[in-house]
Formats: C-alpha cells, sequence, structure tokens
C-alpha cells in the first residue's frame, strides 16, 4: 500500500515539475505559464516527491528506503517524458 | 587533449568555451572507442541482476529453490560430502540456501589432498539439501555466466580482462563527468524529448537515459572500480607487504579474514560437530540466518569455522560473523559487520554494486537503471553516427569509411549481443543435454551468433541491416517461452499457476523483450518508408538549423 503511494507520488511530484516548465506546461494547457502557477506546481511537485521519499523510507528504512526512491524517481521519470512526448 | 581543442576553439572562444569543448571531444571519443565495450558489459551486468532467476531458467530439471532448509541437518549433509569429495582440504566452505542469492546448498573447497582420495584439489558442488547428492541437471553456465562476462568479458584471461575492464569504466567515469559538464541544461531539459527530429532527438534521448539515471550510473561506475582497486592499484598493497603471491595473500587475509585465524598445528584434531555451534548461533541471529560456514584447517587440532550471517538486511556487503573453535566448540569471537571505516565503505559501494540485499521490487528498479545504463550508451553510439551522416549529406559528400564502419558495429553490436543472447538461451535447450561440452558450446553459440550479425550488419546496407536483425531480435526473444514449453515441464502454463515468479518472470520478460524489439522494427520500418534514403539528407539539414531545433 505504500509502496502503491509512494510510487504514485514520485510519479505526480515529477509530472507537476514538468508543468512548472513553460515548454511543458505550454503543451499540456496550450497557454504560457503565469508567475503563480510556476510557484504552485513546482511547490506541488517537490512535496509529492518529499512526501514519497518520507513513505519510502518508512517503508524500508533508511539506505534501502533512498535507493527506492532513486529508483522510482528514474521510473517515474521516463513515463513523464514519454508522455509528454507522445500524448 | 586540452591542447588539441584549443587549437580548434578559435579566438573568440573564452576559456570556458575551450574548456567545453575540450569535455565534448574526450567525451566522444572515449564514448565512442570504448561504447562497445561498455555495452557488453552494461547489457551482461544488467541480466546479472537476475542470475540466479536465469539459472533456474537454464537448468529446468532442478527441483524448486530449497531456501526453506533446517540449518543443522543441511550442514550435516553437505559435510559427509565434503569429507569424502575433499579429504585433508585446508577449506572447507558450505553455503546455505538462505533466498533467492542462493537457492540451494553448495559447498566448495580448497586444497584438498588427491593422493587421499579427493575428487580434486579445489572444486565446488551445488547439492540437493535433502540427499547430500548432485543434481541430475543439465551442464550450463547459466545466468551466472552471464554475469561474470560483465568482468571477466569470457574468453579472455583475468589478467587481460581486468586491463580492458578497468580502462573502459575508468573512462565510463570520465564519459560522465565530461557528459554533465558538456550538457548545459541538465535541469531545463530533465523532461525534454522531441521525437521525430532526427539527431536532435538521438541526443535529447541520449540526455534523458542519462540524467534520469545518472545516480546509478555514477554509483555503478564509481563501486566497479573500487570492486577492482586491489587489481588496478597493485603497488598499495606491494609496497607495504611485498610482491609476492604470499605477500598478497597475507594482505587479503589481513583485510578480509575474522581477527584470531591461525596457522594449521599439522596435529590431527576431530572437527566438532556442527550442531551445537549452529544452534548457538542460531540463538544470537535468529533461524535461517547463516549464509555459510566457513571451515579453516578441518581435521587439525587449529581448525576454526567461521559462521557469516545473510547480508539481505544491510546495503553493505559484508555480514556479522562467529568464529568458533573447530576441535571444542568454543565461540572465539564475535564479529561486528564493519571493522574499519574505509572497509565499510568499500563493503557499502559493493553492496550497492552488486544489490545482493535487494528485495523483488527494488531488483526491478536495478534491472530498469541497468538498462537506462545500456540504452545511454546505444545512444551515444548511435548519436556520433547520426550526427556524422547528417553532416556529410548536408555537405554532399559521400559517407566516409570510418562512419560506415561505426554504423555497422553499432548495428551489429547494438542488435547483435542482444541476438547472441538470445541464441545463448536457445541453445541452453537445443543442444544435446548429454552432450558433453554443452556447458561451453552454450557460450560459444553466443559468440558466433554475435560474430554473424556483426557480418551480416557489415554485408548489408545499413537500414535493412538493422530492420531485418531487429526482426530476428523480435522472434528470438518472443518465441523462447514457446521453446520452454516444448522442452521443459515448468513453462508459463504451470509456473504461473504456480505463482513461480522466478520462472513466469523469465519466460514473460523475454517475450516482453521480444515485443519491445518488434515495435521499435514497426516504428523504423514505417518511418523509413515514409522517407526513401536520399529523402534523409534533406530533412535532417533542415533540423541541423540551431533556431529550427531549439522549437
Amino acid at each position: 500500500m505504500i509502496l502503491l503511494l509512494s510510487t504514485v507520488l514520485t510519479f505526480a511530484g515529477l509530472f507537476a515539475l514538468s508543468l512548472s516548465m513553460d515548454r511543458h506546461h505550454r503543451k499540456v494547457f496550450h497557454r504560457p505559464i503565469s508567475a503563480r502557477a510556476r510557484v504552485l506546481w513546482r511547490c506541488g511537485g517537490w512535496l509529492g516527491l518529499g512526501a514519497a521519499l518520507v513513505a519510502s523510507i518508512a517503508l524500508s528504512g533508511w539506505a534501502v528506503g533512498v535507493l527506492f526512491w532513486l529508483g522510482l524517481v528514474s521510473l517515474a521519470g521516463l513515463a513523464v517524458i514519454l508522455i509528454l512526448a507522445f500524448r | 587533449m586540452i591542447r588539441s581543442s584549443s587549437q580548434s576553439a578559435g579566438p573568440n572562444d573564452g576559456p570556458k568555451g575551450g574548456f567545453r569543448q575540450a569535455m565534448a571531444w574526450l567525451h566522444t571519443w572515449a564514448g565512442l572507442t570504448l561504447g562497445w565495450v561498455l555495452f557488453l558489459m552494461f547489457v551482461t551486468g544488467t541480466a546479472g541482476y537476475f542470475d540466479t532467476e536465469i539459472d533456474r531458467w537454464m537448468q529446468p530439471e532442478l527441483p524448486p529453490p530449497q531456501t526453506r532448509l533446517e540449518a543443522a541437518d543441511t550442514a550435516q549433509t553437505l559435510l559427509a560430502r565434503l569429507r569424502k569429495e575433499a579429504p585433508q582440504a585446508e577449506r572447507w566452505f558450505l553455503s546455505l540456501p538462505t533466498d533467492r542469492n542462493q537457492l540451494y546448498p553448495e559447498v566448495f573447497w580448497q586444497g584438498a589432498s588427491v593422493d587421499a582420495g579427493a575428487s580434486a584439489t579445489s572444486g565446488s558442488l551445488k547439492l540437493n539439501g535433502e540427499n547430500g547428492r548432485d543434481f541430475q541437471a543439465r551442464d550450463t553456465g547459466g545466468g551466472q555466466l552471464l554475469y561474470q562476462m560483465h568482468w571477466r568479458l569470457h574468453y579472455l584471461s583475468r589478467n587481460q580482462a581486468d586491463v580492458i575492464v578497468g580502462f573502459a569504466t575508468l573512462f565510463m567515469l570520465v564519459g560522465l563527468v565530461s557528459g554533465i559538464i558538456i550538457h548545459k541544461k541538465i535541469f531545463k531539459d530533465f523532461f525534454t524529448f522531441r521525437p521525430k527530429k532526427g539527431q536532435r532527438s538521438w541526443l535529447d534521448a541520449h540526455n534523458v537515459l542519462s540524467v534520469l539515471g545518472l545516480p546509478f550510473h555514477l554509483m555503478i561506475t564509481y563501486s566497479g572500480l573500487i570492486f577492482m582497486a586491489f587489481a588496478y592499484m597493485p603497488l598499495v598493497v606491494v609496497a607495504h607487504y611485498g610482491a609476492d603471491a604470499e605477500d598478497r595473500s597475507q594482505f587479503i587475509a589481513e583485510v578480509f579474514d575474522p581477527p584470531g585465524m591461525v596457522d594449521p598445528a599439522n596435529k590431527p584434531g576431530e572437527l566438532v560437530s556442527l550442531t551445537t555451534p549452529i544452534a548457538s548461533t542460531e540463538a544470537r541471529w535468529g533461524e535461517g540466518r547463516i549464509r555459510s560456514m566457513d571451515i579453516r584447517h578441518p581435521g587439525d587440532r587449529n581448525a576454526r569455522i567461521i559462521f557469516r550471517e545473510n547480508i539481505d538486511r544491510s546495503v553493505s556487503n559484508s555480514a556479522r560473523q562467529l568464529v568458533f573453535d573447530g576441535i571444542t566448540g568454543e565461540l572465539l569471537h564475535s564479529v561486528a559487520p564493519a571493522l574499519s571505516s574505509s572497509k565499510n565503505i568499500r563493503s557499502v559501494f559493493i553492496g550497492l554494486h552488486e544489490g545482493l540485499f535487494a528485495g523483488p521490487l527494488l531488483r526491478w528498479l536495478y534491472f530498469f537503471s541497468g538498462l537506462l545504463g545500456t540504452g545511454m550508451v546505444a545512444t551515444g553510439l548511435v548519436l556520433w553516427a547520426a550526427k556524422r551522416r547528417e553532416r556529410s549529406e548536408r555537405k554532399g559528400n559521400t559517407v566516409n569509411a570510418g562512419l560506415r564502419l561505426v554504423e555497422k558495429l553499432n548495428v551489429g553490436t547494438i542488435v547483435g549481443l542482444p541476438v547472441g543472447i538470445a541464441a545463448y538461451f536457445w541453445a541452453n535447450r537445443l543442444l544435446p543435454v548429454d552432450f558433453e561440452a554443452r556447458a561451453a558450446w552454450e557460450v560459444h553459440v553466443l559468440f558466433i551468433t554475435w560474430g554473424l550479425t556483426l557480418l551480416y550488419g557489415a554485408l548489408r546496407p545499413i537500414r535493412k541491416a538493422w530492420l531485418e536483425l531487429m526482426l530476428c531480435a523480435s522472434v528470438a526473444f518472443a518465441l523462447l517461452p514457446l521453446l520452454n514449453a516444448l522442452t521443459a515441464d515448468q513453462h508459463l502454463g504451470r509456473t504461473l499457476i504456480q505463482g513461480d515468479w522466478a520462472l513466469a518472470g523469465f519466460d514473460l520478460t523475454m517475450f516482453s523483450i521480444g515485443g519491445t524489439w518488434a515495435m521499435v522494427t514497426r516504428h523504423l520500418m514505417r518511418k523509413w518508408s515514409r522517407e526513401p534514403a536520399d529523402e534523409t539528407a534533406l530533412h535532417w539539414s533542415e533540423l541541423s538549423d540551431p533556431a529550427e531545433s531549439a522549437k
């Protein structure tokens, strides 16, 4: 359960971070990003990644938790990139 | 290298541009020259994260894993076998099956006396823990061989492989660092992949695969160097211990043995029954925690027994140890996993590299990270060629011989090596089970197939070579589950129902790899049929305009 949560949070966090960038924001919403939206997406993104890290550590301890989170970031990052490129 | 770049940098480039350019030069050429070796290392190393799972698939005669055997009984069975197989040995080593890292009991021995009836001076055996007999299974190199290949390069001697692998690993690290320096927009381009833009897409793909997996790439490369530090920096040891083989083994013993090891007394002594030491060890560590028992000088009055704990609970690959007197059974030392901070750092890096502690999910993430590394090397190699082909076609030049060579080596390695590995699995099932040299021939088939794909890639027009070899890879991988079903009992119909995810996972993964090759083949077939070869020059030259590619 925590595992699923951690995966979803990592993915959501990275997706939010990508939307805080003008290039990807334009592609998804078809308009330039406002300064406020940028801050919101960015904060949301980092919050999601942070929460995912905490969840991973809670699940598997410090050492393995951090590794697991790094692996998730790679995996979810690739998913975000492919979605943005081919959606 | 700096000098050569400052010649080409021109007067208008500032020192920063000059430095970046030097790094770009280094990155390009180190990457190209070592790329194919690195590709082999990444592919086989990545497969190695599932070594024991592949082992099982390649020996379908084996019974289910014996990881729930009782320690004392198993030890007794193994010991009886060692007494028969390796009398008067200097060392007996008993591995108990604990988890996916060790599925069956195993013994190895060193320095046994053939005169006293030993089957060999040193050797190792995987045994059936229930009766102490050999398994009746086909001979194979298994997944271990693929895993070993990533640093032993199979046909080479240890020294030759050490030199090549060391050089490649060092320049992998150079490639990573120089890559970070020349990639100006790591964060800005973090999520950027622009498909259908020729060379630009290859650069994006190379960047994305490198940056996403960067923590893994840095870790695996640096820890790879640490792994081999004793081989790469032998003079440090020589300076303190001396240059002889004996000096070296003294150093190894001091680093890796627990304290309190003694020389043999050369007086006979009866080895204590292992039951009591096992009981007291399990009382300390818990049941099923013993990974191995390492008996030094069995049958000597100074016999010592070292118990090592399983290492599934920490990243570090060094475990707690207990040292018992081999005659009285008295506990002599209790040894913590970390004896010094420098040794502990080494153990953590090696643990990270091997990932033996990783459970199924983390193991899949390791595998996936390995694939990112494989993709990083492959896209780098393809990018080198795509860039130069575009340039020469833009200028209307003919493609030069060097570029042709690289393109041919690329297709013959990036597709050819995977086809070779698929052939290795096919050989495992198609070579006769009782064929004497079958294990050796499985690997020969791998390399012969790879050689043939290189030849095929060299003789065919380049696009046809890619498509046809990828089609070959699709079929070779996707049909492996079928081959398994036709040649063994443990096919998907059974393994899925039994929930045997190691074996089912192998079949499903092979099918997915085949499917992925097929998708890429179809994609390229459509793309290339829309744009015949002579139009690509136009297509690529449009994109090489920086203003265009920045969009």
